[in-house]
């Protein structure tokens, strides 16, 4: 099961930190490079919003020996179109070597400089190279999920590259669903699908202080938010994390 | 369609807690009350309050559900029977299942419970829920059901679908459809199951499914 870990740089995302393991306190915030050094793994793959954290992560990976597998989740759309607002869904594209670096950065430069923080596959297709990128199609909030689960209407254009289909378990209550809608899709395209497990935080317990950030992150006016009444739908559940990671990692889906 | 499916059984159920968290177990369920039908014919009406050691209601909790700590601790009985009653129900898969906002809230507060008795979480019920919030919004935004689409994926949809001013509460949907009800009653579990049921009785005429 890939575990993607996700940092604080993508705002309002993770609690999970990329410092320096040896600069970590007990009660501290978590670093994803401490929980890899603690458990021995000898690759991170982090999924990240922006690229604003990638230097810091790939200056540590290198310092500590860990192989870094670079994935940015962007917002796609079916065009630049206004009438095709309603069609955003989320993509994964990950860096397979430096040059795929370079093209994430020109990508995502692309998305926030000529679009307005997303891009239509007609872009993404001029800048794709398959040797260098790899494209996910994340478990939630991807095309799939919103043509399911939303009244989004996308139509993504996938027949540049081979994507890979990402499923997860988090007791969400419409997971099993999803993961049905992932498995027919898969199926009628011939594609692969990676069982996968997203992490915002270290442990179950932590996804009250990950609530918490959640909250203070959330620029919606309106009712006041407390651990009471937090006003965060489908937030429902204490399974981002490595320690879920660790436990489903040892049976199957 | 279910209007003249006269046979189809249904349970009508609700959750009272001690507030809004949907992942912490502090929020303990302190009431779980459901009816049982077949077409219109109510079979039997079940009004659990569930007893735990620790309950930590929070005072807006307690103020919306009229909480009186008397009665809980008088009527409160055992945790895990009250459970298994009621699972016999969600689990069959005879049950189509009733209620108002189940998809953003109560399916999680039976996760909690279920969670709070060392059980796993379940929630393979859920795609024979009927959520009336979401059918209501439906019936408000004159949204017809397509049969090819999953009915619990496009209920999701309307869970989620949010618009200034669309009213779709038990109180907005007893005046509309001029039902008779106390006010000072709602957020009683028993009391919004019996009124909630109603409703779906109404609203299974205003839409095709």
């Amino acid at each position: 099961m890939l575990p993607l870990f996700k940092s604080h740089y993508s705002i309002g995302k993770s609690i999970l930190t990329l410092d320096d393991p040896k600069k970590t306190t007990e009660d501290g915030s978590d670093s994803i490079f401490k929980i890899a050094k603690d458990n021995s793994l000898t690759r991170i793959i982090l999924v990240e919003d922006t690229l604003i954290g990638f230097f810091e992560a790939f200056k540590r990976s290198k310092e500590l020996g860990i192989q870094l597998v670079f994935g940015l989740r962007l917002s796609m759309r079916n065009s630049s179109l206004p009438d095709d607002e309603n069609s955003q869904h989320k993509i994964i594209v990950f860096a397979k070597n430096a040059n795929g670096c370079k093209l994430l950065n020109k990508i995502y430069s692309k998305a926030f400089c000529d679009f307005s923080g997303f891009l239509d596959y007609r872009s993404l297709k001029d800048l794709w190279n398959n040797n260098d990128l790899k494209l996910g199609i994340p478990f939630y909030d991807s095309f799939l999920y919103m043509n399911h689960f939303s009244f989004n209407n996308c139509l993504p254009d996938l027949s540049f590259c081979e994507p890979h289909l990402l499923i997860e378990d988090n007791n969400l209550a419409f997971d099993y669903i999803l993961k049905q809608k992932v498995l027919d899709f898969a199926s009628k395209s011939n594609l692969t699908i990676h069982k996968s497990k997203s992490i915002y935080y270290k442990n179950k317990k932590d996804s009250i202080a990950f609530q918490t950030y959640k909250m203070i992150c959330n620029r919606s006016m309106g009712k006041e938010r407390s651990l009471q009444r937090p006003e965060l739908s489908h937030f429902c559940s204490d399974e981002f994390c490595f320690e879920s990671w660790k436990e489903q990692s040892n049976v199957t889906i | 369609m279910l209007r003249f499916n006269k046979d189809q059984k249904y349970i009508c159920f609700d959750f009272e807690t001690c507030h809004l968290n949907l992942v912490h177990q502090s929020n303990k369920p302190w009431q779980l009350s459901y009816l049982v039908a077949q077409g219109s014919d109510i079979l039997e009406e079940v009004d659990n309050y569930i007893y735990w050691d620790d309950l930590n209601i929070s005072q807006e909790a307690k103020d919306i559900t009229h909480f009186n700590e008397y009665i809980y601790k008088q009527k409160a009985a055992d945790a895990a029977q009250a459970l298994e009653k009621f699972e016999k129900y969600i689990y069959d898969q005879n049950y189509l299942i009733i209620g108002q906002n189940l998809l953003g809230f109560d399916v999680y507060i039976h996760n909690i419970y279920r969670k709070l008795l060392n059980k796993k979480s379940d929630f393979s019920y859920t795609n024979r829920i009927i959520d009336t919030n979401c059918i209501a919004k439906a019936i408000k935004k004159n949204l017809k059901y397509q049969k090819e689409e999953d009915f619990i994926c496009w209920q999701y949809k309307l869970n989620d679908f949010r618009e200034k001013g669309l009213k779709t509460s038990i109180k907005a949907q007893l005046k509309e459809y001029k039902i008779d009800f106390d006010e000072n009653m709602l957020h009683n579990s028993m009391y919004d199951v019996r009124m909630n049921f109603k409703i779906f009785l109404k609203q299974i005429w205003q839409i095709e499914i």
